[in-house]
């Protein structure tokens, strides 16, 4: 019996790997937030480019970037996209295994996806930022990066955040929030911009665009498990490239690109925002279809956070980006002239 | 109170309460040890001596007892806006048949709603501030409350309304000599029990909507991975259970004393 079971084995042990191409494939598991920022995640999965370069993408959801940074850096996950938040500077600073490797979304001119909205009631009261002194303004977590663009904002007209009240709700709860009367204004991300000023509970104030320049705002970077990435150089320079193909693809049919139905409706099967009309109104927030990191934004991000006192030990930034996987994805794709 | 055979049990209870204190100390000093010989990710477990220091950090710059007296402040308005109906609806609904046939098919399907799944409605009726809080609280309080109550009017034995009955006591005498202090082991239990179910339910409420308490300093401290500040209020909201508890055992010495015989 015990032979049957050994000469099983060696015959499996033999004909096993030849089974089927998956068994070939390199796993690697990615946090999936289900936004556009997502998107080449989405483009290169449903287009093959990750099985292109050996890579079998295993998705795993999570309801905002702060709650992956956990399984991220004990490698749970390989991959997620990040916003640049306390989380990342704190998490590094205690030893996270978590290096930022490309570019994701970014606010710049026409394409910026982080606005101020203010109570459609008070279109009148509220022209300009410094009308918001005293004013209750919800941005959707205490350690998000908007709250960040929020004291810019404030800054820009001689506030800070100690002459307003700030709240934390999820961005669905905001507009719950502004029927109620119960904020004035609100740190919101395209789609809830769009939805908000359809059922005409607020009106746009300021994008991060307007406020936020040189450098421009680099809301969310890709971060990858340093260990993992170290561990298997191939598969996460691989990975690189295959997601850079399809960033490149988001970028085009963001800015009207041939592919742009095609890609919406990558989108609107992958992300929450199902209607496809809404595309065509919102921003998507500019990826840069050479992966490069906005360095300098960061920089400044980590110093206005030590500035509030939630960024305690201040991270090396330079060496917190590791943009050696996106420089060999543009070797191999070749430069792209984009924006 | 001061009955000389009391001396006898007092050793019992001081090395009831010498366990009661070493045993913390001893998982203290465990979790110290592993952390020495990490055992224990330091990223995500810091040792009991960091988390100390987050806490002298947190306490010199008043920030811990801002949180603290922000959700005391909750607990208590939650806990008494709870108790008191809770103890008024309990007893008539022990009192009444009527009243009990009435409320218990609501109470039995509304208790088991977890309270928490309520509070974006609560939101909407008491805003964004403190009310909602406290409303969150008393609900979870005034349920525990009634069914304790109620049972505990309705475990009374029925000898005691006998025997008032053929004195023919009035209802009051009846009320503050029969039901009350036939009821008050169990309204205390009711008491004890929200007490801990408060607390569960202020950290959520602070989790999901709030600018200061433990709750919210437990959740900030996870989100921007200042994880010694998130077991610093951890261990608070342990410390809190301890203390309120304590306080509640002492004055239900001090109302229910024949209880103690029992025990």
């Amino acid at each position: 019996m015990s032979a049957l079971i050994v000469v099983g084995l060696a015959l499996l042990a033999v004909v096993g790997p030849g089974l089927g191409v998956a068994a070939a494939q390199e796993m690697v598991k990615v946090g999936d937030l289900g936004i556009v920022g997502d998107g080449p995640i989405y483009i290169g999965v449903e287009k093959g480019y990750f099985k292109d370069r050996g890579i079998a993408v295993k998705l795993e959801k999570f309801p905002s970037a702060a709650t992956a940074m956990a399984p991220l850096s004990t490698g749970e996950i390989h991959v997620v996209g990040g916003g640049i938040s306390p989380a990342l500077f704190n998490g590094v600073a205690r030893g996270m295994p978590i290096k930022i490797v490309a570019a994701r979304a970014r606010d710049i001119d026409a394409n910026s996806v982080d606005v101020l909205m203010i109570r459609a009631d008070l279109k009148d009261d509220v022209r300009r930022i410094g009308d918001l002194k005293g004013r209750r303004i919800a941005v959707n977590a205490a350690g998000s990066p908007l709250t960040y663009m929020v004291a810019r904002m404030l800054e820009s007209d001689g506030l800070t955040l100690k002459d307003v009240e700030l709240v934390s709700m999820p961005w669905p709860d905001m507009g719950t929030a502004f029927a109620n009367k119960a904020i004035d204004a609100g740190a919101i991300v395209d789609p809830f911009t769009a939805q908000f000023e359809d059922r005409k509970v607020a009106t746009l104030l300021r994008r991060a665009s307007d406020v936020v320049r040189n450098p421009w705002f680099e809301v969310s970077v890709l971060l990858y498990n340093a260990e993992w990435a170290k561990k298997s150089p191939k598969v996460a320079g691989d990975f690189a490239v295959a997601y850079l193909r399809a960033a490149r693809e988001l970028h085009d049919a963001m800015y009207g690109g041939k592919n742009r139905a095609e890609i919406v409706d990558i989108l609107t099967r992958n992300t929450r925002v199902k209607d496809k009309a809404l595309y065509d109104r919102m921003h998507w927030g500019h990826i840069d279809p050479n992966g490069v990191v906005g360095r300098e934004s960061i920089k400044e991000q980590q110093e206005w956070w030590v500035r509030q006192g939630t960024v305690t030990r201040r991270v090396d930034v330079d060496d917190l980006v590791d943009e050696s996987f996106v420089r060999y994805a543009v070797e191999q794709l070749g430069p792209h002239r984009g924006r | 109170m001061s009955e000389p055979g009391h001396r006898r049990g007092l050793s019992v209870e001081t090395k009831e309460r010498l366990i009661a204190i070493g045993s913390p100390v001893a998982l203290l000093v465990v979790w110290q040890v592993m952390s020495w010989l990490r055992l224990l990710d330091a990223r995500f477990i810091p040792s009991p001596l960091t988390i100390f220091e987050g806490a002298v950090v947190l306490i010199r710059s008043g920030e811990l007892w801002t949180h603290l007296s922000v959700s005391l402040l909750r607990l208590a308005g939650g806990f008494v806006l709870g108790s008191i109906p809770g103890i008024a609806i309990g007893l008539l609904m022990g009192l009444s048949r009527y009243v009990r046939a009435a409320l218990d098919p609501l109470v039995a399907a509304t208790y088991p709603v977890p309270k928490i799944a309520v509070l974006p409605l609560i939101m909407l009726y008491f805003g964004l501030g403190e009310a909602s809080k406290i409303v969150i609280i008393a609900i979870a309080v005034v349920y525990l409350v009634i069914i304790n109550t109620m049972v505990g009017v309705l475990t009374i034995d029925p000898i005691y309304f006998d025997v008032a009955k053929s004195y023919n006591a009035p209802w009051g005498k009846l009320f503050t000599r029969v039901i009350i202090p036939g009821a008050l082991p169990l309204i205390f239990a009711g008491l004890r029990l929200s007490l801990g179910v408060s607390l569960i339910v202020i950290v959520s409420a602070e989790f999901v909507a709030a600018k200061a308490g433990i709750g919210y300093l437990i959740w900030s401290s996870w989100e921007t991975l200042v994880i010694e500040n998130m077991f610093v209020g951890i261990i608070v909201i342990t410390v809190l259970g301890v203390v309120t508890t304590f306080l509640l055992k002492e004055l239900e010495r001090v109302l229910i004393p024949w209880r103690r015989e029992r025990a």
